[in-house]
């Protein structure tokens, strides 16, 4: 694979939440809002892209069996390392997102990555993947908070527009209908997209 | 192939050692972040106070009894001008922290939630000046929901979570009326 492809993998092909569905917990927890979705990226991306370097560079120094602790220690010191510094620099945010920045140790996204990605590639690649990947679950998180917010709270970025919102968008069951209906464009956009290569051959 | 002793220690140590610097780590990165997340909490608190007694230039823990405290507010001439109280109460989600500022006659001036879980959009507009401010000025008996024969109104959808912020402010009322 080229960089390229590593570092586009997580963002359309492979992206996290609505191809490779995982850290969806997350992701319907936090997407109700646009500004909450946004600093859930910046700590995801902070924490995905420092564990997929770190795990990548101490991969020779990882015996296989010993892997899975050794990788949850990486990311746990990035997730604490983050919590911190969103409770110093950003108590806001740190207020609204709650229990789900320590939550980040047990999501899905960064030990798939660790697991499937950064242990068998170069720090490089690993970097530019945790990239992709961030930018991915950034699109699709802020995509979701964006509907949601909009037909469920009435606005958008904290501001109203909408006088009568649906309450439900913004309750659990609007998070799937939301997931769920992102998921089947994407999917289809992604066969369409092979099929059409499949086709040139 | 190596033994299966020479394995263990050799796994042993690795784990070992990096635990160790994730924890030298982890303990620089608390050490430089400490200073600076105590001062924001502090601001907050204090900028949460202010807000429920707009007058006051400082704020006094002051104990009751034990465990029960309240908080006196003086103003920059250090006269007194008013006390809140801090009551914590399990609401729909988690605890639910809220400021209760009266003046001198023991009148509720204002309400705040200060910490919150609730459903957003639901239970959350609790937080709203629209619920919050149906409480200045009333008393203990009057503080209660509508539907309770009281003269408080509900956010939509979220009774539970109203009657708790209800039950708080009237514990934290009772603070200084019972005698």
């Amino acid at each position: 694979m080229s960089w390229r492809d590593d570092f586009a993998f997580g963002i359309l092909k492979g992206n996290p939440v609505l191809v490779l569905m995982i850290g969806l917990c997350p992701t319907l927890a936090i997407s109700v809002a646009l500004t909450n979705a946004l600093g859930m990226s910046v700590a995801v991306a902070f924490v995905l892209i420092g564990s997929n370097i770190m795990v990548s560079a101490i991969r020779k120094f990882t015996p296989e069996e010993l892997r899975i602790p050794i990788f949850i220690i990486v990311i746990s010191t990035f997730v604490t390392t983050a919590d911190y510094m969103l409770k110093a620099y950003s108590p806001t945010l740190s207020q609204q997102l709650g229990v789900f920045v320590p939550l980040i140790v047990v999501n899905c996204i960064i030990i798939g990555r660790s697991e499937a990605f950064a242990y068998k590639n170069t720090v490089f690649s690993s970097l530019l993947d945790g990239i992709g990947c961030s930018i991915g679950f950034l699109l699709v998180i802020s995509v979701i908070a964006l509907i949601r917010e909009f037909f469920g709270n009435g606005s958008i970025w904290a501001k109203g527009f909408l006088s009568k919102p649906a309450l439900i968008m913004i309750l659990s069951p609007g998070g799937f209908i939301t997931i769920g209906f992102l998921m089947g464009l994407m999917n289809y956009w992604n066969r369409r997209k092979a099929q059409i290569t499949a086709d040139k051959k | 192939m190596k033994s299966l002793g020479k394995k263990i220690v050799d796994y042993i140590f690795r784990l070992t050692l990096l635990c160790a610097i994730a924890s030298a780590a982890l303990a620089w990165v608390y050490l430089e972040t400490k200073p600076r997340i105590e001062l924001e909490e502090k601001r907050r608190l204090f900028l949460a106070r202010k807000e429920v007694l707009p007058q006051a230039e400082k704020f006094e823990e002051k104990i009751i009894k034990e465990k029960e405290t309240y908080i006196q507010g003086y103003d920059e001439n250090d006269k007194p001008v008013g006390k809140i109280a801090e009551t914590r109460k399990r609401g729909y989600a988690a605890l639910i922290k809220i400021l209760v500022g009266v003046d001198d006659y023991n009148k509720i001036t204002k309400v705040k939630i200060l910490d919150e879980m609730e459903t957003p959009g639901l239970g959350a507009k609790i937080k709203e000046e629209k619920f919050l401010n149906q409480f200045p000025g009333k008393t203990i008996e009057e503080l209660k929901l509508k539907k309770d024969k009281g003269t408080i109104d509900a956010v939509t959808g979220a009774t539970i979570s109203s009657r708790v912020v209800i039950e708080a402010v009237k514990e934290g009322l009772s603070k200084f009326t019972k005698k």
